[in-house]
């Protein structure tokens, strides 16, 4: 038999402490007795009893460890494991007692602490106000987490800063400004329930990218995954670092088989690299890039697409959807020609007055592409966010003429949340224009899905059923009847309050183009 | 350009969201079967965008990583023995000089500025040096600058409330062993009518006379005796460890430390040729003081606290101290500067008759406990403690484990029981101060803030935030440009 002792100075433990490190050492194979003492002059004497080759120079404040075993490399191998238990730092992090209740994590350090290997968190939805956004980004990307930015007002150059960053860390920044993703399924921030499927998306436009996933679902054909990359992503300061990563993502993602881009306007250059990296994916894509001519533009393999509804059909037919699902004439609903038409347009006021339309859009995509519509259809109007043919509406300026408001800009939103939010402001916008004696056609969008109003049209419905005879309004409804608040029960409230819905953004504009035109040719 | 990875962005296993913010984002990630992780996010760095921003930088920045590193393993290295009790003439340069000199708790502050208990225990010091004949007279050389002051931390000293230390008091001397380097602490004098809340009558004075000749005289030689064992010295951190387990977190409680170190002194008291009776007075004055022991547990703290200074850009914060007007902090890479917020009034109960309207600011340099990451931090050893703010045994570990959150490290020295034997905090790190928005917990004693009257209650506080922040910008200054 061995005998070994070996003492860990100035180390208190209390003797169910000791204890449980002594039968720990004890089951070791070999080991015939183990005590772990504080080393009292009794257990001194006790080990040199048990035959400890003395002197044991410790103390009461030390603790002996004392081992006896067949071997000396078993006797030496036990008494390095009692120290380490001896002199281990203890941390049970958060799991740590069950006696007070886990207090919330208010740092993201925090709430990524004592997070066992596998149960960690792969992304951080950022939706601070925007001026604390980027650092809370930026402590995410340090953590190892990919990025979705949900806040606006970030400055460009914080953006341009953490998606270098996170480039340079292979982890991807969705954002700032970017308002929906969804992935494997899940849905970020404001998001449709759409059926998964074969198409992935990736955009720099929130409203733009819901537009498609809802077009495909209504085409039967379902989403892989939907990837917001930041309404400046395209921008030349920003030069579509996300969307680049985005699309090439989707290129090597198992799930994707057609994939579609979807931006407003982007900056030529820009526009160009991202399409020849689409080009590159080896997998069909379909880009819309509204305003851009991308057929000029694209390589071989892209497809063009002038509106997001096209987009979506193109998808849906690239990944296979049956003939049938594919309708391509567009138009308003079958039981749209039902509707109570309550428009007056050439009715009893003079037909020379009402002439203007009037677009209040809380989808800035959608009144985006609605200004293009109308513009291909020869409706010149001014919006706060003019697309390419329209003019500039200044800011607090009364409407005159053609109109088409993104009431989600920053102008309105200072302050108050985004009308998909609280629909009040566009409810304002809505009233005053029924009240307007020129104007001719209403256009507005309702967009539904995770984390829209969970009423959107408590206040318009009232608003549209008892208003007299007046302009005519149509309407499009962003969203599926999975949604949370289900696109049919929307659609059937404005029906019933005599509103035209369309089954698509562009369609709606193009049916307020022809309403329009109906009301001049009477005049 | 590097390629995306896309490591867990799409995969077999469930999405998992850390949720930064609007907490109503959650419930679609949970309904789709996605695992959320939330933050209750509030504004960091003192709600400050751009302080926002460089903490963040700072938070990754590997250099304080390394920094910090450093400062805990020389935390966590020292080793506190007491060796022997001396007058502070003796072993403090500046008070043994000649001059008329006086430490006080705290950060440095001028004598018409100071909170009443610390003015009357100044008062109090000259009177005990025979510097005055009367407490007017006092006053006015203490106006007057004829008694200067100086901060007991510039002098590696650490006293409770008012924690005045003169030249002829007797002192806890504690050497550090990994270093040779001695720091100081005064003797407790009991409660009542004591010196460190402000009281100045012939009683405090007596008091402080007879602990002068005969409580530090017997203690002297009674130490002189320990020093000849083995240890050369009485090993602090064993009984404080020990005490842990026993109920104490050696700051406001300290019932089982006191008898573990009159157990452990009492063979080297009654070796010390003492006579009996004097024995008998110094045995009575000690067992008759649940406190007695928090000042060596200071000293202690202070010794290895003092490890860790000055290492460059370490964001360890090695003194928290208060002197009744202002809480100030020194930091280890931000040298000896004290970075300073007014002093926070303390919750607690109060002893009848007494009320907040009563209470002086939080006052003494017993937060040295809670930098080392005892007292508030080690608050679930002593359930005890949380009475004091009518709390429960919970709130007491719970106040533990969010100070956990913002340790640089863990010292295995020592370890709170309910918190399944956990380690405690080893040195805060500013930045985390910063980050999660959670203030250093400190459990202390309240003063009356009028001179003298004494103690009048007990309870919790936190280091107020602004110390923090003008720390972490004069570590991380803003840029220039």
């Amino acid at each position: 038999m061995i005998v070994r002792w070996a003492v860990a100075r100035d180390c208190y433990r209390d003797s169910v402490a000791l204890l449980a490190v002594s039968a720990r050492l004890a089951a070791a194979a070999g080991v015939s007795r183990a005590s772990v003492a504080m080393a009292t002059p009794a257990n001194v004497t006790a080990a040199l009893e048990a035959g400890a080759v003395g002197p044991v120079d410790a103390g009461p404040t030390d603790v002996l460890v004392l081992v006896v075993a067949d071997s000396e490399q078993v006797a030496e191998t036990a008494l390095a494991d009692g120290l380490a238990a001896l002199t281990a730092t203890v941390d049970h992090g958060a799991a740590g007692s069950g006696s007070a209740p886990d207090e919330p994590a208010t740092c993201i350090a925090d709430a990524l602490a004592g997070r066992p290997e596998g149960r960690a968190p792969s992304v951080a939805l950022i939706s601070v106000p925007g001026p604390f956004a980027a650092a809370e980004a930026r402590k995410a990307l340090d953590a190892g987490l990919h990025v979705m930015i949900f806040s606006d007002n970030v400055p460009v150059e914080a953006e341009v800063e953490l998606k270098r960053l996170g480039r340079s860390r292979g982890l991807l920044v969705m954002g700032p400004d970017c308002g929906t993703s969804i992935l494997d399924g899940m849905p970020l921030a404001f998001a449709n329930v759409v059926r998964r499927g074969p198409v992935g998306l990736v955009g720099a436009s929130g409203t733009g990218l819901q537009e498609v996933s809802t077009q495909l679902d209504r085409l039967g054909i379902g989403v892989s995954q939907l990837i917001g990359t930041g309404g400046r992503d395209l921008s030349p300061a920003v030069g579509g670092s996300s969307t680049v990563d985005a699309l090439r993502l989707l290129g090597t993602d198992p799930a994707t088989e057609v994939v579609v881009v979807v931006s407003k306007p982007p900056d030529e250059a820009v526009a160009r690299r991202v399409l020849e990296v689409a080009g590159s994916l080896g997998k069909p894509v379909v880009a819309v890039l509204l305003g851009a001519d991308v057929a000029a533009m694209a390589p071989a393999g892209v497809h063009g697409a002038t509106t997001l509804a096209e987009a979506a059909l193109v998808a849906a037919q690239l990944a296979g959807a049956p003939a049938p699902a594919c309708d391509a004439s567009g138009g308003t609903d079958p039981a749209d020609t039902a509707a109570t038409s309550r428009g007056d347009a050439g009715g009893q006021l003079d037909s020379g007055q009402r002439r203007w339309l009037r677009g209040l859009f809380s989808g800035g995509t959608l009144g985006y592409e609605a200004q293009l519509v109308l513009r291909d259809l020869g409706v010149t109007v001014a919006s706060n966010a003019p697309a390419p043919g329209s003019v500039r509406l200044g800011v607090g300026a009364a409407p005159e003429g053609h109109v088409v408001v993104d009431l989600g800009a920053d102008e309105f939103t200072d302050g108050r949340p985004h009308p998909m939010i609280d629909p009040a402001t566009r409810d304002r916008w809505v009233a005053e224009a029924l009240e307007d004696p020129t104007v001719s056609v209403v256009l507005l969008d309702v967009v539904l899905g995770h984390g829209a109003s969970g009423d959107p049209v408590a206040g318009l419905v009232p608003l549209l059923a008892s208003r007299p005879p007046g302009p005519e309004v149509v309407a499009h409804v962003c969203g599926t009847d999975a949604d949370p608040v289900p696109r049919r029960i929307v659609v059937d409230a404005l029906r019933r309050a005599g509103v035209r819905v369309a089954v698509s953004n562009a369609d709606a504009a193009q049916l307020a183009a022809s309403c329009l035109a109906a009301q001049g040719s009477r005049s | 350009m590097s390629e995306m990875q896309g490591a867990g962005l799409f995969g077999p296993s469930p999405l998992g969201v850390l949720n930064v913010g609007l907490s109503g984002f959650a419930g679609a990630v949970e309904a789709a079967g996605g695992r959320v992780s939330p933050v209750a996010w509030r504004p960091p760095a003192g709600a400050d965008p751009d302080r926002a921003w460089r903490l963040a930088v700072a938070l990754a920045d590997a250099e304080v990583d390394a920094a910090n590193a450093t400062a805990v393993a020389a935390f966590l290295a020292a080793d506190p023995v007491l060796v022997d009790v001396s007058s502070a003439a003796s072993v403090i340069p500046a008070l043994g000089d000649g001059a008329r000199r006086l430490l006080h708790a705290g950060p440095p502050i001028d004598y018409a500025a100071m909170c009443g208990p610390m003015q009357g225990a100044l008062v109090g010091a000259v009177l005990f040096e025979g510097w005055a004949a009367d407490p007017d007279a006092a006053a006015a050389l203490l106006r007057d600058g004829a008694v200067a002051t100086e901060p007991c931390h510039h002098h590696g000293a650490v006293g409770p409330m008012a924690g005045v230390v003169s030249p002829s008091m007797p002192m806890w001397v504690v050497e550090d062993r990994s270093s040779g380097r001695r720091s100081f602490s005064s003797l407790n004098e009991g409660l009542g009518a004591v010196l460190r809340f402000g009281a100045n009558g012939p009683e405090v004075l007596d008091r402080l006379a007879w602990m002068r000749d005969e409580l530090g005289p017997v203690l002297a030689s009674t130490l002189g005796v320990t020093r000849s064992g083995e240890a050369g010295g009485l090993p602090l951190r064993p009984i404080m460890a020990q005490a842990l387990h026993m109920g104490d977190e050696v700051h406001n409680r300290n019932a089982a430390a006191t008898g573990l170190l009159l157990r452990r002194l009492l063979p080297d008291l009654l070796a010390s040729g003492a006579p009996v009776a004097s024995l008998g007075r110094v045995a009575t004055f000690i067992g008759g003081n649940d406190h007695f022991f928090l000042n060596l547990s200071m000293a202690a703290c202070k010794a290895m606290l003092r490890a860790a200074e000055g290492v460059p850009h370490s964001t360890m914060v090695t003194t928290m101290a208060r002197n009744g007007v202002q809480f100030g902090i020194r930091v280890s890479g931000g040298g000896d500067r004290w970075f300073e917020a007014t002093a926070p009034v303390v919750d607690g109960l109060f002893f009848p008759g007494f009320g907040p309207q009563d209470a002086a600011a939080d006052l003494g340099d017993s937060a040295i406990t809670e930098t080392a990451g005892l007292g508030g931090f080690a608050m679930a050893a002593a359930p005890a403690i949380a009475q004091f703010v009518g709390g429960t045994p919970a709130d007491a570990v719970a106040n533990s484990r969010r100070m956990q959150r913002i340790g640089i490290d863990r010292n295995p020295a020592f370890t709170l029981p309910p918190l399944g034997f956990a380690s405690t905090v080893a040195g805060i790190d500013v930045r985390r101060v910063l980050d999660g928005g959670v203030l250093p917990v400190i459990n202390t004693g309240i003063a009356h803030r009028a001179a003298g009257v004494g103690q009048i209650g007990a309870g919790i506080t936190t280091a107020p935030m602004g110390c923090f922040l003008a720390a972490f910008d004069a570590l991380f200054p803003a840029s220039r440009s």
